[in-house]
């Protein structure tokens, strides 16, 4: 009776499903006062997923980066993980979960010569302590081979061993290997290791525990800086104080700059997608607490942050942003410093000088609207008989207007920019009507010479504009006018998104336009490889085929009342 | 001694002086950008009047390189504002992969001759427009290429012609066409200059040539050289080329290029040279010839006589290793080496010989030599690896590695006790540990690619 329950013991004990043990969080290990800290979850889950890319096996046939890897550097990385593969008996997915399968973590203080620690958390202390042997071993070798006399130095610790190697101290211990710049930080960790605590290092420290929180669940890797004592140091009040005054960050960085001064960290997160990657960083600090002048750069409350971004046929960028210029111009007294103002004042004085006298500088930026639009596409068709000396891609400008003011304010102004523009270039007035909208717009004279453009990239442009319902649309040829007005008028049923800015490059519309303006890129590729001719423009079409595979690039800014968030999406192409 | 009386002569072979591998290396290293193992030893085979034939006529140019470098030239590919460091690897590409090195070495000749600079012309269309006419005529008419000079719309604005008009003319191009590209200090006076200044006024570029503006022009009557006419620049330079002092100038300043830089040759020794050039109407093919076929080109005296340009030395190596490399990582390099194509430094062109070398670019040559060698240099790669040509050619034993590297890149022309230092490193490294992931054949290679190295830092190789 006695065997037969010590059987079913010891069956149950072999068969049951039993959780094994997580392993303990490394960030325990770090200093609590690390500045930054870099901590990779599961680095065989990112390893895997970006191997798994099929843009990366793509990648691999460019010439340009096949050279990369048959260097003597990379190819020797390859064959020493062969050869850790092969001591250590395993595959390295295998062996990034036996020594690193608990997370690696990065801790360091910023600046110069300041410490810094690595942990690599294991599952498995023996493979850890092959693993750490081996290196050791490795690096000697090509120490040795290289004629750097430098040798490692085994020291006790507390009943530990460290190794020193020049600069650098490393040790192993249980499923634990640290490295750090410095002896101290790994004679802390062994400390802690000793005393047993899975509690501690990094993982008390509040602005590490928020920055995790405040990102999405299960990243692949995650990152915080710690702003709260950076922030202290004299350097970082000069920056954000030079900032606030420089009139150019304000209009462009100034909400931004403003958050990172609010917070106590930045967080951000590597995310694995469906379609592809997110990058996503998070700022404790929102619009709620901008200075009442920052509405230049949100909307008020309620309404939409950015329109929906235009995407007409050959789109390679397209931007979407929140800008009150208006609201910059009637409040610039507050907003500027004296001598921007005076800067200001001045332009519109010269401004004025050319516009017709029904037009002032101030209606004019004061019925101006507060939503921008920009877009870079490809264009089918030169607008000249004449070639440029290098095809440029076309872009086209929309803004929102407050007051149709602004579209008859602008329009003479341009017109009269056209009238000096026509003197001094022999420029020439075009006017078409497409889909019940009138294109007014310029042309250059072919065949003559302007001194300013020898390499004739005028012949790429035919200035134009139009109003399309409440929309202001500037083209550099009237065939970006005529892709922008259908766009416009379908963005104008669609809502707008929260994000202030957004903006998303076309991995297609890229690959068209390699192919347009392929000859300095064939030249440049025959030039770097030291190939012919033919070869370089196979070489060329690869890689637009390439670039056509990338999918897009997305990037969204939310500024939200008590969050700052930016977004950065690949979205592979299916 | 040299005999000026035998020193022109063509060099025939003999028993005390053979044509051999050190001639032969000698011959690609001054009238071309180095050989190839094959090319020597195909030289060597080829007696040296078939190797004088085939260097100083070249070969037909293939297709595919007409086609590429017409390609990288067009103003689609280069447009006037493209960087000089591209206009530079444009041109070294020819370099590397013509079949004429020859003309391209006199076209660097007649570069450094009309130093003009893309540092202050800013345009890439005119010092491509530039080369041109060099390349045209750099074995061909030293008359027609001065000529053209002087409309050419690169060197209009680098001498400021473009500024000289009637009744402000600016002395620059009158100047230095007699000092700099016809006659040399001495051999004119202030007045001359003062007067040819004149005739260079109204010059002007339309539609990217240079042109005369009449209405610009000084149509008075001018007095150079003791002759009076109402002369324009073309008559300047016909002038210019009339003066016994010209094709003496000339002569001279090739047989520092072609003969050596390390002795100033008397005038009775370059006097036939100059007799030469004048009865041949300038035509500098003709002279290059009769210098390269001569006694005194293959004579001790002038043998690496001269210390290898930057540029010399760079292709010497890419061309040795029968490498395919970026022109434009090799052009970039050079620039540390101190010679960028397309941008000497003055008008006066570079200096050359010792003043090519001191503790930085002898430093910066032998990184260079690195990173062409070692395969691990990004830029380069594995596209002028050592230990692949030694593979083709099938060096194993040490002995036969360090033989066949010293061949190539100095034709052996080293004490032995250098040879015997190549072979003590190959046997130290052979006991050196490496890291136990380097397969065997990596160890193999390494070592070849280091000793290739080593053989490249040799005082010897950077002697032309």
């Amino acid at each position: 009776m006695l065997r037969l329950c010590l059987l079913a013991f010891a069956l149950l004990t072999f068969t049951c499903p039993i959780r094994a043990a997580e392993p303990p969080d490394p960030l325990r290990l770090l200093p609590e006062s690390s500045q930054l800290i870099l901590k990779i979850e599961k680095p065989r889950q990112l390893a895997e997923a970006v191997v798994s890319l099929d843009v990366l096996a793509t990648a691999q046939q460019i010439p340009q980066v096949r050279a990369v890897l048959e260097s003597g550097n990379a190819s020797r990385a390859l064959q020493m993980l062969a050869y850790f593969e092969r001591e250590l008996g395993a595959k390295w997915p295998e062996l990034l979960d036996r020594i690193a399968g608990g997370g690696i973590a990065l801790g360091a203080s910023l600046g110069d010569n300041e410490p810094a620690l690595l942990v690599l958390q294991g599952t498995d202390a023996n493979e850890s302590q092959q693993a750490f042997e081996l290196l050791v071993k490795v690096v000697e070798e090509e120490l040795t081979r290289a004629g750097i006399p430098i040798k490692p130095e085994k020291r006790a610790y507390k009943g530990s061993t460290t190794v020193k190697l020049g600069d650098i101290t490393a040790a192993q211990v249980g499923t634990v290997i640290l490295v750090s710049n410095k002896p101290e930080p790994v004679h802390s960790a062994l400390d802690k290791l000793k005393s047993g605590k899975l509690a501690g290092g990094a993982l008390t420290n509040k602005s590490v525990r928020d920055a995790r929180q405040r990102l999405p669940q299960n990243p692949l890797a995650w990152l915080c800086v710690d702003l709260a004592t950076l922030k202290q140091s004299q350097a970082s009040k000069d920056f954000f104080d030079a900032t606030r005054k420089d009139f150019l960050q304000t209009i462009v960085v100034g909400s931004s700059i403003d958050c990172v001064r609010r917070s106590d960290y930045i967080a951000a997160g590597l995310f694995l997608e469906k379609t592809g990657f997110r990058l996503a960083v998070r700022l404790p600090a929102g619009r709620s607490e901008f200075p009442p002048e920052f509405a230049l750069h949100v909307p008020p409350e309620g309404k939409m942050g950015s329109l929906p971004l235009l995407e007409p046929a050959g789109v390679v960028y397209s931007q979407s942003f929140y800008l009150d210029v208006a609201f910059m111009w009637q409040n610039r007294e507050k907003l500027l410093n004296e001598e921007t103002r005076t800067g200001l004042e001045e332009f519109e004085k010269q401004v004025s000088k050319i516009l017709p006298g029904s037009v002032k500088v101030g209606d004019l930026i004061e019925s101006w609207g507060p939503y921008h639009r920009l877009v870079v596409l490809n264009q089918e068709k030169l607008p000249y008989n004449t070639e440029p000396g290098q095809r440029l891609p076309g872009f086209g400008y929309v803004a929102s207007m407050r007051d149709p003011k602004f579209a008859r304010g602008l329009e003479a102004a341009l017109r009269s920019g056209g009238v000096i523009g026509s003197l001094q270039y022999a420029m020439k007035y075009k006017q078409e009507t497409f889909d019940g909208i009138k294109i007014v717009g310029y042309r250059f004279a072919e065949g003559k010479p302007v001194d300013l453009d020898p390499d004739d990239y005028r012949y790429n442009f035919e200035p134009c504009f139009c109003v399309v319902d409440d929309y202001f649309v500037l083209a550099s040829s009237f065939e970006v006018a005529r892709k922008l007005i259908p766009e416009v008028r379908r963005t104008a049923k669609l809502p707008g998104t929260p994000a202030v800015w957004k903006a998303k490059a076309y991995g297609e519309g890229g690959a068209e336009l390699l192919t347009t303006v392929a000859d300095p890129l064939i030249t440049e590729t025959i030039l770097s490889e030291g190939i012919g001719l033919d070869e370089a423009r196979q070489q060329v079409k690869y890689l637009a085929k390439y670039v056509r595979q990338l999918g897009t690039i997305r990037i969204e800014l939310d500024e939200r009342d008590t969050e700052y968030r930016l977004d950065v999406v690949w979205e592979l192409k299916k | 001694m040299i005999d000026p009386k035998t020193a022109w002569a063509p060099y025939t072979p003999s028993a005390e002086n053979p044509w051999d591998l050190r001639k032969a290396g000698h011959l690609f290293r001054r009238a071309a950008f180095g050989a190839t193992a094959t090319e020597l030893q195909d030289a060597v085979a080829a007696g040296h009047e078939k190797t004088l034939d085939r260097i100083i006529n070249g070969n037909p140019e293939s297709a595919d390189f007409t086609a590429t470098s017409d390609f990288m030239a067009s103003e689609r590919s280069m447009p006037a504002g493209t960087e000089t460091n591209r206009l530079a690897a444009w041109w070294l590409d020819r370099m590397l992969k013509t079949a004429h090195p020859l003309r391209e070495k006199l076209s660097l000749f007649w570069h450094n001759h009309f130093a003009t600079s893309n540092s202050k012309v800013l345009n890439a269309r005119y010092m491509l427009g530039q080369y041109r006419p060099i390349h045209q005529h750099s074995l061909g008419s030293f008359r027609e290429l001065l000529i053209a000079m002087g409309t050419d719309p690169a060197m209009l604005i680098w001498l400021d012609t473009t500024q000289s008009v009637k009744g402000k003319p600016n002395e620059n191009y009158a100047r230095e066409l007699m000092e700099l590209f016809s006659l040399g200090v001495g051999h004119y006076t202030e007045t001359d200059i003062r007067e040819a200044a004149k005739a260079f006024t109204g010059y002007e570029i339309k539609d990217g040539k240079g042109i005369l503006n009449e209405s610009q022009h000084d149509t008075s009557k001018k007095r150079v050289f003791g002759q009076s006419g109402n002369f324009q620049g073309q008559d300047i330079a016909r002038l210019c080329l009339a003066q016994s002092a010209c094709p003496r100038f000339l002569v001279r300043k090739l047989f520092a290029f072609f003969i050596s830089e390390a002795e100033m040759p008397s005038e009775e020794l370059l006097e036939p040279l100059s007799q030469f050039y004048r009865e041949v109407e300038f035509d500098t093919g003709k002279l290059v010839s009769r210098m390269l076929r001569s006694n005194l080109f293959f004579s001790p005296n002038v043998y690496r006589a001269r210390i290898k340009s930057p540029v010399e030395f760079a292709a010497g190596i890419v061309r040795g290793l029968d490498g395919r490399v970026g022109a434009l990582p090799l052009a970039e390099s050079l620039a540390e080496l101190g010679q960028v194509l397309f941008a000497p430094p003055s008008v006066k062109g570079w200096d050359g010989g010792p003043a090519w070398l001191n503790a930085q670019t002898l430093l910066f040559r032998n990184n260079l030599a690195l990173a062409l060698t070692s395969t691990e240099d990004t830029r380069f790669s594995t596209r002028c690896d050592p230990a692949a040509l030694l593979a083709r050619h099938a060096r194993r034993s040490d002995a036969e590695i360090v033989d066949f590297l010293l061949d190539l890149f100095v034709q052996g022309d080293v004490p032995d006790a250098s040879r015997t230092k190549l072979l003590d490193y190959l046997a130290r490294a052979k006991q050196t540990n490496y890291p136990a992931y380097w397969a065997e054949n990596d160890v193999v290679q390494h070592r070849m690619r280091a000793v290739t190295h080593l053989v490249l830092t040799l005082p010897e190789f950077e002697l032309c």
